[in-house]
């Protein structure tokens, strides 16, 4: 009975996991398919013929061929690109910086530390709709001009920090103090013991941080949607181009965002590998 | 997630020199800028939109004269309460579909597969489409569905029909299937990991003292991997209620959720009405995070 029981299990479980992974992953390759779609070819199958003329279209935006359509969108898209990815740098410095600081506070404990942490919590909470309503009738009110760089960081920090606040306190949840503790009783000041003690232990949770802060804020949308100003972050050009029309140009370009980020999580996961191999050897994680 | 950061903040038994030197006024300053930075961007708009929705729609905007009528009109609509209905029945519909299809796979994951490093990857690759773009990731769905999709491809290849499903257009239910897959990625990881904090000795105790494995599955690893299945619905439901891409992408734009909705009265200029419907849908986010909250203890395990 046991046998046959752990028999039918294992394939069974495999298959499953088989489905799961492909139900993630198919689509993705569909996408990378028709991303050759022939030059007159539409967004879905079938294929008619292929090309790379989306790409071509993509790194030239708004140049007209002979295969240029009435209503297309012409927005340029790696410029866009360009913003996000600025964007997304400057928010995963001051979320991770902003997160590291509050989780050594709420480490301590001080007064008032739950109803803080809701609050945090409130920048996930809040639907991204209602900041971003709130954001431009105020903008506009207050007769400010929106910018990517200005409202537009606000809004896209203000979605990253809880998460990388999370990483922090799960982390710091299983935290040795021993380690700082010796560095201060052996005279070390507190900023030398954060520095070359806690820090380096911390490193994991700093990569971490930044990866979900990174990622996060190169696909904001919801929050920054009327308070991006003219120019447009990636994200929110996607938006309006996905509701005039769907042409494989979005797939290019959602083909090669993908592998970007992918690359990013590459880079990350060896980041990390290395991390928690030299802290290995220096015994300092349990 | 929530579990953690709560026992940590409570976690003051313990006191090392640096916490005993260190005067509260310094944490305090440590926690204000990020803290600050969320109630200037979140409180203050917030607070902005609920004054706006008691203002008056004018021709050139909103008009300060505060009355009601927004939320008189919003009440009064039925459409306003069948959209409301709406929103709750697709987010349950996710909820239970996501937590059905990740909870097996999270658990043969854990119990089936032996070797860690398979562990580690199968796992990973359920958790690397989180940090792919959620728009991509919706506009992928795309190609699936219609007559000649990549689904109704594959069963007619498979000989399963001989028509193509017309329903698998721009539809609720192409909506769903596409949320499925999308809001999974969130309900894995946390449960894998309130899986992996189960002690292998409690099991075995179990089966000793003569659980049989569906036992030990309700009465041992269901109740102890309450906290993942929590963090993740908690996860599907706000991030759901604030969804209004996918339904506007994959589900056709005839069905609007409630931020849908508000999205259209924003593209109509109705910003008095727009805000009295954000107000609304923050404060049933609000509530129904409550709610949730209430239902489970999560520093019970």
């Amino acid at each position: 009975m046991k046998i046959s029981y752990a028999r039918l299990t294992r394939p069974i479980a495999f298959l499953y996991l088989g489905f799961i992974l492909m139900m993630l992953y198919f689509p993705f390759i569909i996408m990378a398919i028709l991303s050759f779609q022939g030059p007159r070819g539409g967004h879905t199958f079938p294929m008619r013929g292929t090309s790379t003329i989306w790409y071509w279209k993509l790194f030239n935006p708004g140049e007209l061929t002979e295969y240029s359509d009435v209503g297309e969108f012409l927005g340029n898209y790696l410029g866009a690109l360009q913003r996000s990815l600025v964007l997304a740098v400057i928010t995963l410095i001051l979320s991770t910086v902003f997160a590291l600081m509050a989780a050594q506070a709420f480490r301590r404990g001080f007064r008032g530390s739950n109803i803080v942490f809701y609050v945090w919590l409130l920048g996930i909470i809040v639907p991204g709709i209602t900041v971003s309503l709130g954001s431009a009738l105020i903008v506009q009110s207050l007769e400010i001009a929106p910018h990517w760089l200005t409202t537009g960081l606000a809004v896209h920090v203000i979605w990253t920090l809880p998460f990388s606040l999370v990483v922090f306190l799960m982390f710091f949840n299983r935290f040795d103090t021993t380690l700082e503790d010796a560095a201060l009783t052996l005279g070390a000041t507190r900023w030398q013991t954060f520095r070359h003690v806690t820090l380096p232990i911390m490193q994991p949770a700093v990569l971490t941080s930044m990866l979900f802060a990174f990622t996060l804020s190169l696909d904001e949308f919801q929050r920054s949607l009327l308070i991006t100003g003219n120019e447009q972050t990636l994200p929110i050009m996607v938006m309006a181009s996905v509701t005039t029309r769907v042409t494989p140009t979005l797939y290019a370009l959602g083909t090669l965002t993908t592998l970007l980020s992918f690359a990013v999580v590459a880079g990350y996961l060896a980041l990390m590998t290395a991390s928690l191999r030299r802290s290995r050897r220096m015994n300092l994680s349990r | 997630m929530l579990e953690a950061a709560r026992s940590t903040s409570s976690n003051n038994g313990m006191r090392s020199p640096l916490s005993a030197r260190r005067p509260e006024l310094f944490s305090w300053l440590l926690a204000l800028p990020g803290t600050l930075w969320i109630v200037l961007f979140v409180g203050v708009p917030l607070a902005a939109i609920v004054m706006f929705s008691f203002w008056k729609a004018g021709f050139s905007g909103l008009r300060p004269e505060y009355n009601l009528l927004n939320y008189q009109r919003m009440l009064a609509s039925s459409s306003f309460w069948s959209i409301t209905l709406w929103t709750y029945q697709v987010l349950l519909m996710v909820l239970a579909g996501v937590m059905l299809l990740a909870y097996p796979a999270a658990y043969f994951i854990w119990r089936v597969i032996k070797d860690e490093r398979w562990r580690t990857g199968i796992i990973l690759l359920c958790i690397v489409p989180f940090w792919t773009s959620y728009l991509t990731r919706t506009i992928t769905w795309l190609p699936m569905f219609g007559r000649e999709g990549v689904v109704n491809s594959t069963l007619k290849g498979l000989g399963l029909i001989d028509e193509p499903i017309e329903f698998l257009l721009y539809t609720p239910y192409s909506m769903m299937l596409a949320l499925w897959f999308l809001y999974i990625v969130f309900m894995i990881g946390p449960l894998y990991y309130s899986m992996r904090r189960i002690d292998e000795d409690i099991m075995s105790a179990a089966a000793v003292l003569g659980a049989n494995p569906v036992r030990v599955f309700f009465l041992v690893v269901l109740p102890m991997t309450k906290p993942g299945l929590m963090a993740g619905a908690l996860f599907v439901m706000v991030l759901g209620m604030g969804e209004f891409f996918t339904e506007r992408v994959i589900g056709g734009a005839q069905n609007p959720m409630l931020a849908g909705l508000i999205l259209r009265q924003i593209d109509i200029f109705q910003w008095a009405r727009a805000s009295a419907l954000a107000v609304f849908l923050t404060f049933i986010t609000l509530a129904t995070v409550a709610i949730m909250l209430r239902f489970f203890d999560l520093r019970k395990v």
